[in-house]
């Protein structure tokens, strides 16, 4: 292995835009493993580049609960997570046939998410629905502002049916990518 | 010679006066309608800001 030096990498054209071969291109890393170890506590290991990418990306991912029986805003941490929606049906609505919406807000409070940084944050998500029996909501998620309590998102109801007795009982899953430029 | 004597007639003329029919408008009643995105704010507020 060469020692890193980066005015030898520089001089035989060593840095690169891809990866020779992201399965197995190694890349070091000093892991945490306690004073016991060594006197900087950091151990060096390697993991390929394909990995380590994979590895970064699970790590930015948070689990988040969002009970609308208690509130309406999610507060998260991570730049990517799942937010489980729980009590959907404390609230009246929506109703069916896209006749109403519910609102619900993502914050992330390190993050500027107002409407002068409108075009510099970026969201993508989707959603996860799972209904009960003799339950006919299908829902669809859109996303209709900047406001001060984060981002908001409308919750419709797409199924013009009739609400069944078990009406918005599934399991409400929904996944978010959120950071700004 | 004989010569013709103008006269100046000046005739009055009134003007006519138009009649006015009064006609009952009546101003539209604008509604204004709130969007869907503005009921489920007041709906949401209502129910999470007490």
């Amino acid at each position: 292995m060469d020692i890193l030096n980066w005015l030898y990498l520089r001089k035989e054209q060593l840095i690169r835009t891809t990866a020779n071969n992201p399965e197995t291109d190694l890349v070091a890393i000093g892991a945490d493993v306690t004073f016991a170890k060594r006197d900087d506590k950091y151990k060096t290991y390697a993991m390929p580049i394909k990995d380590l990418v994979a590895a970064g990306s699970v790590a930015n991912t948070g689990s988040y609960e969002l009970d609308l029986g208690v509130t309406n805003v999610v507060t998260v941490t991570t730049q990517k997570g799942i937010i489980d929606i729980t009590n959907i049906t404390y609230i009246s609505s929506p109703d069916p046939a896209f006749a109403s919406a519910e609102l619900i807000y993502i914050n992330n409070p390190e993050l500027d998410l107002t409407v002068a940084n409108r075009e510099n944050i970026y969201i993508q998500y989707s959603v996860y629905y799972s209904p009960e029996f003799d339950d006919t909501a299908i829902p669809y998620v859109l996303a209709t502002g900047v406001v001060t309590t984060g981002l908001e998102f409308s919750i419709f109801n797409a199924n013009p049916s009739v609400a069944g007795a078990n009406q918005w009982f599934g399991a409400f899953y929904l996944y978010y990518e959120l950071y700004t430029k | 010679m004989a010569t013709k004597k103008t006269k100046e007639v000046v005739e009055e003329v009134k003007p006519k006066t138009a009649k006015v029919k009064k006609i009952k408008v009546e101003e539209p009643v604008v509604e204004v309608k709130k969007s869907w995105l503005e009921e489920a704010r007041e709906r949401a507020n209502a129910k999470y800001n007490k």
